[in-house]
């Protein structure tokens, strides 16, 4: 009776014998890499920017620059948490730089309504809001509040990292990460009430 | 909305974020449960943290971002390839230049040798000591002072006894502040208050530099 050859499922790679591949050269193993975490970028990108154009602008500069700083993370962290560190810094600044060309371009009168208006959703209140509607008041909702807190929850909704990797990221206490995730939902509560339930 | 702890027996209100999460140790979370039996008013804002969380599948599908298709981002990959390629050494051409660097570098330097030797006139007190530089570069182990601004700062939690002592309003810097050193203060007298006492002042310097800062005030005197 013959014995059948044993089947070894085939992992996929991990992301430092991916690095490792791309250190020597194998632009395959930047594709892999991209493959693996342009959606998790991307999510980041465009919930801290709200903006489909500028949120590929920060996927694209976070990969360039994450894989041109390779010894900035190596042994410290994983590529993931280094990836989204550099994505999200890049969110914020792309953010920072378009609204500095936004007040630019308005003038004075438009400038003073531009600053009094709060980011609202043209839902009616008391209506359930379907997801498109629940998304942009999200969005909205996200942009008002504080940069710190904005960012603590997005990395760890969207980028789907651990209070542990989100306190690394950010230098910061995983106490603090407890704090920031606690006000920021109880803002983003209070300002999507006004919406509808969640 | 109460920012406001609860009792200082209790557990950090925050925990509750953490709780919903799944990031508490099983002694932490059992914590919250027997502080949550104790404290049914606290379920509303549990509620609250768990319509919220990341790890509640309805609203993360509710708010999903929508992804961009693959042609999209099979360009910015393109472009990610095309940066890194622009930033990649290229060693068998420099190779090939450098010879032709110290050829042209060493011939340059010898011309410009020359021409200073013939063309420098003769200095008057050949044996005078360099002047000092006015300005000293900055010591690398010089103390940089950060300024936070209001958008910096945000206070989230602070206890009751403490809320008196909070100001409010906008701060009273308006311009960049200038900074003067000892060097450019002189104290010429010091006058008594209204009740003819004068303020208790050390007579022994600081031993550390103790900068002073000027700056334009909004407050009238």
């Amino acid at each position: 009776m013959g014995v059948q050859p044993a089947v070894t499922p085939t992992l996929p790679p991990g992301d430092e014998q991916l690095l490792a591949r791309f250190a020597n050269g194998d632009r395959t193993a930047l594709e892999e890499l991209f493959q693996r975490y342009r959606q998790l970028a991307y999510r980041v990108a465009y919930r801290l920017l709200g903006h489909e154009s500028d949120a590929l602008d920060a996927v694209q500069e976070g990969f360039v620059k994450a894989l041109t700083h390779l010894d900035g993370f190596q042994g410290r962290s994983s590529f993931k948490t280094w990836l989204l560190r550099i994505v999200s810094n890049a969110s914020l600044d792309l953010g920072r730089q378009r609204k500095r060309r936004d007040i630019l371009q308005l003038d004075p009168l438009t400038m003073r309504e531009h600053e009094s208006a709060l980011p609202t959703v043209s839902v009616e209140p008391g209506r359930d809001l379907d997801h498109q509607d629940l998304r942009q008041a999200l969005d909205a909702a996200l942009e008002s509040l504080p940069e710190a807190q904005r960012r603590t929850f997005v990395l760890h909704v969207d980028g789907e990292l651990s209070y542990r990797e989100v306190a690394e990221i950010l230098g910061i206490s995983i106490g603090t990460v407890m704090s920031r995730l606690f006000y920021a939902r109880q803002k983003l509560r209070g300002l999507l009430s006004a919406q509808a339930n969640v | 909305m109460n920012h406001a702890r609860h009792n200082s027996d209790d557990i950090p209100i925050e925990w509750l974020a953490a709780y919903v999460d799944g990031e508490l140790d099983s002694c932490a979370a059992s914590r919250v449960e027997t502080w949550l039996a104790r404290h049914p008013e606290a379920l509303e804002e549990l509620r609250i943290q768990e319509g919220l969380s990341g790890t509640n599948a309805e609203f993360r599908n509710a708010v999903q971002v929508p992804m961009p298709d693959d042609a999209v981002f099979a360009d910015v990959l393109a472009n990610i390839e095309a940066e890194l390629a622009i930033e990649d050494p290229k060693p068998t051409v420099r190779a090939k230049r450098w010879p032709w660097v110290i050829v042209g570098g060493t011939a340059a330097a010898a011309v410009l040798l020359i021409a200073w030797l013939q063309f420098t006139p003769p200095t008057e007190k050949p044996n005078q000591a360099p002047q000092a530089k006015l300005v000293e570069p900055m010591r690398e182990t010089e103390p940089v002072i950060e300024f936070a601004s209001a958008d910096d700062v945000e206070i989230v939690s602070m206890f009751d006894r403490d809320a008196p002592m909070l100001v409010i309003g906008s701060h009273p810097m308006t311009k960049v502040p200038n900074w003067a050193s000892s060097e450019d203060v002189v104290l010429e007298w010091v006058e008594p208050d209204h009740q003819g006492w004068f303020p208790e002042m050390g007579n022994t310097p600081s031993p550390t530099p103790s900068p002073m800062v000027l700056m334009p005030s909004t407050r009238g005197r």
